[in-house]
């Protein structure tokens, strides 16, 4: 039976509602009544695009059993759908204050926030998982991504830091080495008051460190197509990876001349991110 | 490039490898918003600077499908991508959103746009749009929207282009092709940034799958 629940389920996510409505049948026969079936009616309805009565049938559950947070969950799905992202996270918030340990709902949030620019609030939902599992190098890699978003001096340290954490949690995270490549960059040659020379010198270092990891990474992957591919792919990907490892030993040379100065310009700054799109809102 | 009179009066020019590219990404995260950025050729710095030459948008990387609204990922595409095309610029943005029913342009999609507008050294950009509730089996029109910039400088304004400012190169062979290449299921071959950061042995450029699309 839960082959067949799983079955309904795929069958409503390809749009084929003919087997999925089959589905449905067997499984109301064999559990009529059932909590979980009308749910699945729900759904059924949700993927016919008749978000009003599955938003009925959602509410109705919800006030028969306080405690059905598979059916609240819904309704934030519903919400979202209709592009209410606002009332989404509304919805979404008092859930979490009754389920405070539904890490998909965290991360859930996390997203909304984002998508409505808000990146504070995204950022505490990450705060919250990073708090609940602080090995999941994941968690560590978004934190600092949406901190590097903020753009400010003091979140792009904090930026800095996470990176780091997750490279130390999974050495082969390539968004955190190019994460922390960028960010210890940016600290390096930042003219904030606050940033030390010894500070900027000790992001240098970190920036040179993660270029010479992105380099080798891609000198082994190019590598590794090498053997795989024709020889004509084989040259453009070595081609391709050669390119990248000397543009990220390039990035991080960059940093040491300002550092080592230890002076408040920053000359590099426009030759290390040439396409930046850096706080841009 | 045949240049035929349509041609000669639009705005800008895309190829069909842009256009599959584009769609065969939208395809195959269909319940995911994803993005990507439009290249051109980069103009040689004797030609004179007309603008009433279509701009011809050659190419496409695809970037990202999961976190389009962060940042530090798309500073390192973009930059890999600056070295890798040496003779091509990025001249426009696309995005497809995640809901079947919006086909709003506006929000971090627009932001991004805004930014390579104003470092573009060509002098227009181009927002593609993919029209989602257009893409089908048949292929009877490109399931595209297009959206410009109103001026330059302060003001954030999109303004739609009217299809006939756009067109295709080719476009009857250009629907053949993409009707064939969704049969074939060819965006599972489709490469995008977020694969590459997952595993850099992938090839984000595509050159497979443009030789196929080519062929």
């Amino acid at each position: 039976w839960a082959l067949y629940e799983q079955v309904f389920i795929s069958a409503l996510d390809c749009g084929r509602l003919e087997a999925a409505d089959a589905c449905l049948v067997q499984l109301s026969r064999q559990f009529p009544n059932s909590q979980r079936i009308r749910r699945y009616e729900a759904m059924r309805l949700e993927a016919e695009d008749n978000l009003d009565a599955a938003t009925e049938i959602y509410k109705k559950m919800y006030e028969t059993d306080k405690l059905d947070s598979l059916s609240r969950k819904r309704l934030v799905a519903v919400l979202k759908a209709r592009g209410r992202s606002v009332e989404a996270i509304k919805e979404l918030t008092s859930y979490l204050k009754d389920f405070c340990t539904d890490f998909e709902a965290w991360l859930e949030l996390s997203e909304l926030y984002l998508n409505e620019c808000d990146y504070k609030k995204a950022a505490f939902c990450m705060e919250e998982l990073i708090l609940s599992n602080p090995h999941h190098h994941l968690y560590h890699q978004r934190y600092a991504e949406i901190k590097y978003t903020e753009g400010t001096t003091e979140s792009m340290e904090l930026a800095k830091s996470y990176f780091a954490q997750a490279v130390r949690l999974n050495p082969n995270n390539m968004r955190a080495l190019f994460g922390l490549l960028l960010a210890a960059g940016n600290c390096a040659s930042s003219t904030n008051k606050s940033s030390t020379s010894a500070s900027r010198r000790e992001s240098a270092r970190l920036a040179q460190w993660a270029a010479a990891q992105v380099a080798e990474r891609y000198r082994a992957a190019g590598s590794k197509a090498a053997k795989f591919t024709t020889s004509n792919s084989s040259n453009s990907s070595d081609a391709a990876s050669s390119d990248v490892a000397t543009l990220a030993l390039q990035l991080s040379l960059c940093c040491s001349p300002t550092a080592a100065a230890g002076d408040a310009s920053s000359p590099s700054q426009g030759q290390q991110q040439p396409a930046s799109n850096p706080p841009m809102l | 490039i045949v240049y035929t009179k349509i041609v000669v009066m639009s705005q800008f020019l895309v190829e069909p490898l842009a256009v599959a590219k584009i769609v065969l990404h939208a395809c195959k995260y269909p319940h995911t918003a994803v993005n990507g950025v439009l290249l051109a050729e980069k103009p040689s710095p004797d030609s004179s600077n007309s603008s009433s030459k279509p701009i011809v948008i050659c190419n496409t990387v695809p970037l990202f499908h999961s976190n389009l609204n962060l940042a530090p990922m798309l500073e390192a595409a973009l930059m890999q991508i600056e070295a890798t095309y040496k003779n091509y610029a990025i001249v426009g943005y696309y995005q497809a959103n995640e809901l079947l029913n919006d086909a709003s342009p506006e929000g971090v999609g627009a932001h991004i746009y805004q930014k390579i507008a104003e470092n573009s050294p060509l002098p227009r950009s181009l927002y593609i749009l993919v029209d989602n509730k257009a893409i089908d089996r048949k292929c009877s029109t490109i399931p595209l929207i297009y959206y410009q910039r109103k001026e330059a400088g302060q003001s954030q304004k999109l303004e739609r282009l009217p299809n006939s400012a756009v067109a295709i190169d080719d476009e009857e062979d250009c629907l053949e092709t993409l009707a064939n290449l969704l049969v074939r299921q060819a965006y599972r071959s489709l490469v995008d940034f977020d694969n590459h950061l997952d595993d850099i042995g992938l090839d984000w450029t595509n050159s497979r799958l443009a030789e196929q699309i080519r062929n």
